[in-house]
């Protein structure tokens, strides 16, 4: 690639994320309108349904976000390539933000309805440990260890980390949950026309949000790469380009101390 | 499950979109804050390499 291409690849990166910015305030903002003004208050629940129109959208985000580490660390044990490694460490962060604020979220509405802000119930059970698995995820990023090895480690509980994610939306048919089962928004739904738009809209603003988190974490990920290549340049004799390109497309797993190979320098989360 | 009065859960739910603003609108930034700083490490290193 040359440096006309690679400058034209960088400009429509930056377009293409600002243009997915607007969109995700604009749906966001179509979402806080339907959510907090059109939808009226639930028969039962009243104002606190409005909690739902962004609590089920964040679990949605969290689930997609765990789903998106798991493909990508397939994909980095297949190929060893960075590329697929930023992209977990990137959607693992983003996951474990949505998941907390699923919990908190679910907590605020539990304390009027269920009059407690916490229970050990079979689904708030399984996503605080979803939480914990991908909280640990994240710091098995930052173990004292070669950048490639600590790859293939993280990639291998962002596997095995997701065996949780169907237990998690599965556990209030598998056991006696107080939490409600999942609407039904496809085919005959069974909630109003008006709160299931609120909810869809929710749906849809919150994977824009997602995608352009990922834009711009994914962006950060490769600046802190060209740091440590920066870093590393000098020791190694070889431009920071070099090093990075290297990197892009042979990160194996090597034996030797931290930065003795080139191909070890941007696997960092 | 009762019918909840209204106006005794409008504070929940002020709470629950202004954390979800604070929190999404707090990663936003830290991402921008951390995106310049390695811009800044890296055109750091360099120029003291190129000196």
């Amino acid at each position: 690639m040359n440096t006309a291409e690679r400058l034209m690849g960088k400009a429509t990166a930056r377009r293409g994320e600002r243009v997915l910015g607007w969109l995700a305030l604009a749906a966001l903002t179509g979402s806080a309108i339907l959510s907090l003004i059109v939808s009226p208050p639930d028969a039962e629940q009243g104002n606190l349904v409005r909690l739902m129109y962004v609590h089920v959208p964040a679990a949605w985000v969290a689930y997609l976000s765990f789903g998106v580490v798991f493909v990508a660390s397939v994909a980095y044990l297949k190929t060893n390539k960075t590329r697929w490694d930023r992209l977990g460490a990137a959607s693992a962060e983003i996951g474990v933000l949505f998941t907390a604020l699923t919990i908190v979220l679910g907590s605020i509405w539990a304390k009027p309805v269920w009059g407690t802000w916490w229970t050990w119930d079979p689904r708030l059970t399984t996503t605080a440990i979803l939480l914990l698995i991908y909280v640990g995820y994240l710091a098995v990023r930052r173990l004292p260890d070669s950048p490639a090895r600590r790859a293939r480690w993280a990639a291998v509980v962002g596997i095995v980390g997701f065996i949780d994610v169907p237990i998690v939306h599965q556990s209030v048919r598998w056991w006696r949950s107080l939490h409600q089962a999942p609407a039904r928004l496809l085919g005959v739904p069974d909630i109003a026309p008006v709160m299931g738009a609120a909810l869809g809209v929710g749906f849809l603003a919150f994977t824009i949000l997602y995608l352009y988190l990922m834009a711009v974490r994914l962006r950060v990920g490769r600046l802190e790469d060209r740091v440590v290549a920066e870093a590393l340049s000098p020791r190694l004799g070889q431009p920071a380009d070099a090093l990075l390109e290297e990197a892009e497309g042979l990160a194996a797993p090597r034996s030797e101390p931290v930065g003795a190979r080139p191909n070890e320098v941007p696997a960092r989360g | 499950m009762a019918e909840i009065a209204a106006s005794s859960t409008v504070g929940y739910v002020v709470a629950g979109y202004a954390l979800t603003a604070v929190g999404l609108g707090g990663y936003a930034a830290s991402l921008f804050l951390r995106a310049r700083r390695a811009r800044a490490r890296a055109a750091a290193m360099a120029a003291r390499r190129d000196r």
